[in-house]
């Protein structure tokens, strides 16, 4: 099944390319058809990939490039579930924002369609791509069709200056994780995450993979919209075209903590993991409770909690139940309970870890945890200087 | 191997950076944001660089010439070519703004949009 992953990617780009190059040619409804069409498509591969990765990745090296004797030079898409379950969900919200779009902009340029589609083929590349450089121009070519959505009702002043706010912080964001890509490249001489992470396991971590990850990290994290990173966020989804605002909310900012997921288990993991276990859960103070959920404003599944007992009532309902979920989201609302929390902090990082625990049982877990303190300190700097006090 | 290239480039991105920050026009800032880029073509081709080493071209040549890595060569002409449509984009929404509130000053379209 290894000719799948690349038909993922190049369907909808196909078709993005069919949609804008026959305008004013073909009739609108076959128009609308081939954009819904191609991402249909795009979520049944998804969903086979779903299940033909279980028992073993799903591997597709471009050109026959297959690495030897331990170095790949070749590009390849690696597709595993968690993978695989991006590409469906992209497909799925993207047929029904196509839909949706149909419904709510009826006077648009088919130029959307094309940028949607466009958007589609990069958030799959990126969820299946096995290297590092690879999921760069990727996450480029999505903030480059996301930049022109957002913009889409350009005759508008609110829409330039959201769209503009985005495309800096992100493009920003992208260069943050070139230069950490080219020290990790520095260091291992390998691009492709598997080798990466072979060449560097059992070695101490060292300065220059400690800045290589928090590069990497930061730049992700501009994506995806984590404090301090979201400044952009209340711009870009206050203009967007509703449309794109539902696969922006529901793929487009997760798709930046896929990033840190793939490249922490993949590559960090192995020098880090073994070293401390903080590691695990990124612990993050902030001040405000509306920053918090301004960071994460859909989470895929978020626990709001208002009380101490509640979070633990809640960790153990996701021990219960074993979420089978990537991410854990756990936002604490109240500025009391922060409060109280800091009086204990012991306990809150013995919290952290527990939620960070829990959330290991489904394979590469990663968990966001998200304190809110109520009371004044550092971020707050940072924070108060948005532009939606 | 010398440590300037990277203090050269750590240089430009910053920068890059300060004058993102401190901008007054959108076009400025587009040429800002490809100052910070440029520090990451010094970066991969310090990286890649091999004192007295050739181009990586081994047509013709001797086998076991030394020579650069091609690979951060590869990687930053594709940095070229990706960051250019995005700076493209920005430009043309700066025209955009222009033409809309004939300012292409980002605090004073901010202040316009709300």
């Amino acid at each position: 099944m290894s000719w799948i992953p690349p038909l993922v990617v190049a369907v909808p780009l196909l078709a993005a390319a069919l949609v804008a190059g026959g305008d004013h040619v073909l009739p609108s409804r076959v128009q609308d058809a081939i954009g819904v069409a191609a991402t249909a498509a795009v979520c049944a591969f998804g969903i086979v990939l779903m299940r033909e990765s279980m028992s073993q990745d799903v591997i597709h090296w471009f050109g026959g490039w297959r690495p030897h004797s331990g170095a790949a030079i070749g590009i390849d898409f690696a597709v595993d579930p968690f993978g695989a379950g991006m590409v469906a969900l992209v497909g799925a919200v993207a047929v029904l924002s196509l839909v949706y779009a149909r419904m709510y902009l009826q006077e648009l340029a088919r130029l959307f369609d094309a940028l949607l589609l466009l958007i589609t083929a990069a958030i799959c590349g990126f969820a299946m791509t096995g290297d590092l450089f690879n999921m760069f121009v990727w996450l480029e070519l999505m903030g480059v069709a996301a930049y022109a959505l957002t913009g889409f009702e350009v005759r508008q002043a609110g829409p330039l200056q959201g769209a503009v706010n985005f495309s800096i912080v992100n493009t920003i964001g992208g260069y943050l994780v070139v230069i950490g890509t080219a020290l990790l490249y520095a260091r291992t001489g390998a691009l492709n995450f598997a080798q990466i992470g072979r060449t560097l396991a059992g070695e101490k971590p060292g300065g220059l993979l400690v800045v290589a990850m928090t590069l990497i990290v930061c730049g992700f994290f501009c994506k995806a919209a984590v404090v301090p990173f979201h400044l952009w966020l209340g711009d870009a989804y206050a203009v967007a075209p509703a449309p794109v605002c539902a696969l922006f909310a529901a793929v487009m900012t997760e798709v930046g903590l896929f990033g840190v997921a793939r490249v922490y288990w993949t590559v960090f993991d192995a020098p880090f993991g073994a070293h401390q276990q903080v590691e695990r859960a990124f612990l993050i103070d902030l001040d405000g409770s509306r920053f918090c959920l301004h960071a994460v404003p859909n989470p895929a599944p978020a626990l709001r909690v208002d009380d101490v007992h509640e979070l633990h009532a809640d960790a153990s309902a996701i021990n219960a139940a074993r979420f089978p979920c990537p991410f854990v989201v756990v936002i604490a609302i109240k500025p009391q309970v922060g409060m109280r929390l800091r009086r204990q902090q012991a306990e809150r990082v013995q919290f952290g870890l527990q939620v960070a625990e829990l959330a290991e049982q489904p394979k590469n877990a990663f968990t966001l945890v998200v304190f809110n303190d109520g009371g004044s300190s550092a971020p707050a700097g940072i924070a108060s200087r948005s532009r939606h006090r | 191997m010398s440590f300037l290239p990277y203090a050269v480039a750590a240089w430009i991105c910053v920068v890059g950076l300060y004058g993102i920050v401190a901008s007054r026009n959108l076009v400025h800032l587009a040429v800002c944001l490809t100052v910070t880029q440029s520090s990451t073509y010094v970066l991969l081709l310090a990286i890649g660089y091999v004192r007295g080493g050739g181009p990586p071209i081994f047509k013709g040549v001797e086998l076991g010439t030394t020579a650069v890595d091609p690979v951060v060569q590869a990687l930053t002409l594709t940095d070229v070519v990706v960051s250019v449509t995005v700076v493209a984009l920005i430009i043309a929404l700066a025209l955009d703004a222009h033409e809309e509130s004939g300012t292409a000053d980002p605090d004073q379209l901010a202040e316009l949009s709300g």
